[in-house]
C-alpha cells in the first residue's frame, strides 16, 4: 500500500446540541460541555459562532488575529480522555476578520475566547 | 440557504448540523464581524458584501433551527474562492447567495429531539441560537 493508516473501531452515539457563552474559551469550553454531558468521546459535527481574537499553533509559530468579532467558519476536532481521563479538545478551524480574509489552524487553549455565541453539535464516539 | 431547508424539510428533518463538502455559488452577499464602537455590542457586522462568481466553496457549516415563529431559520458561515483565486469568508445571507450550476454537497448530522431555536439574548443584545435540549438519537443523511 502507498499509505498508512489507523483504524479506530467504534460507532457514534449521542448528539448534543450546545451553546458556548462569551468569554468562554473554545478549547476549554468544548470541554467543559462534554463533563456536563458525561462525555469522554467525542467529534466535532458542525460548529459556528465568533471569537473576541483567534490564536493558533501553525507549525512551530504562534498565528494570531485581531478581533473582535472574527467569524468562526469552520470548527473540526476530536475530544479524548486526558492521563486523568478527563475529556481533552483538539481543535482546528479557519476563521475570517472584518475584510473577510481567513486564516486557520490549531487552536491554542486558553486563547480563543468567545464572542457572541458558539453553536456545538458533538457527538459521542463510542469505542469498541 | 433556501434549498438547504427545501431539502430537509422534504425529508421532514427540522433541525440540522451541515458541514460542506463541495459546491460552488453563482453569487454570495455576506457578513464580516468587527468591533462595535457604540458600547451596545461586543461586535457588530461589517458590509456586506457582494461578489459574482462563480464562487468555489473551500469550507463552510450550516445550523438549521427555528425562528421564533416555528419556522426553519439558517446560519451559515462559509468561505470560498473567487475567479481571481482570491479566497473570502463570512456569514452569508439568506437568499442572496445563489448556488451554481454544481449546486452543493454536505453532509448533515440532524438531531431528532433537540436543536436550536432563536431568542434574544440579553447578554449579547442578538438574536441568537439556543439549545432546545441536549441529547437526542442522531440521523446522519
Amino acid at each position: 500500500m502507498s499509505t498508512e493508516a489507523r483504524m479506530d473501531e467504534g460507532r457514534l452515539g449521542r448528539l448534543c446540541v450546545v451553546r458556548l457563552k462569551p468569554n468562554q474559551d473554545l478549547t476549554e469550553g468544548v470541554e467543559a460541555a462534554c463533563l456536563d454531558l458525561g462525555l469522554t468521546r467525542a467529534v466535532i459535527r458542525t460548529g459556528i459562532g465568533s471569537l473576541n481574537d483567534a490564536h493558533f499553533d501553525s507549525g512551530e509559530r504562534i498565528v494570531s488575529v485581531a478581533g473582535p468579532g472574527l467569524e468562526i467558519l469552520t470548527l473540526t476536532g476530536e475530544v479524548a480522555p486526558d492521563a486523568s481521563g478527563r475529556p481533552r479538545a483538539e481543535l482546528a478551524g479557519a476563521v475570517c476578520n472584518s475584510e473577510g480574509a481567513v486564516m486557520g489552524g490549531r487552536f491554542r487553549r486558553a486563547e480563543n475566547i468567545i464572542c457572541i455565541t458558539l453553536e456545538l453539535q458533538l457527538q459521542e464516539w463510542v469505542p469498541g | 440557504m433556501d434549498g438547504l431547508v427545501d431539502v430537509l424539510s422534504a425529508l421532514g428533518l427540522a433541525q440540522a448540523g451541515v458541514v460542506f463538502l463541495r459546491g460552488d455559488f453563482s453569487r454570495v452577499a455576506f457578513m464580516t464581524g468587527r468591533p462595535d464602537t457604540s458600547g451596545r455590542r461586543a461586535a457588530t457586522h461589517a458590509g456586506p458584501w457582494t461578489l459574482d462568481g462563480p464562487l468555489t466553496i473551500l469550507g463552510g457549516s450550516a445550523v438549521v433551527g427555528l425562528d421564533g415563529d416555528d419556522r426553519p431559520l439558517v446560519h451559515c458561515h462559509t468561505f470560498f474562492s473567487g475567479p481571481d483565486g482570491a479566497v473570502r469568508g463570512g456569514h452569508m445571507l439568506a437568499g442572496r447567495c445563489p448556488l451554481g450550476d454544481g449546486g452543493l454537497l454536505g453532509l448533515a448530522c440532524c438531531p431528532i429531539e433537540a436543536g436550536f431555536k432563536i431568542a434574544l439574548d440579553r447578554e449579547t443584545n442578538f438574536p441568537i441560537f439556543h439549545p432546545l435540549t441536549h441529547l437526542s438519537g442522531a440521523a446522519a443523511r
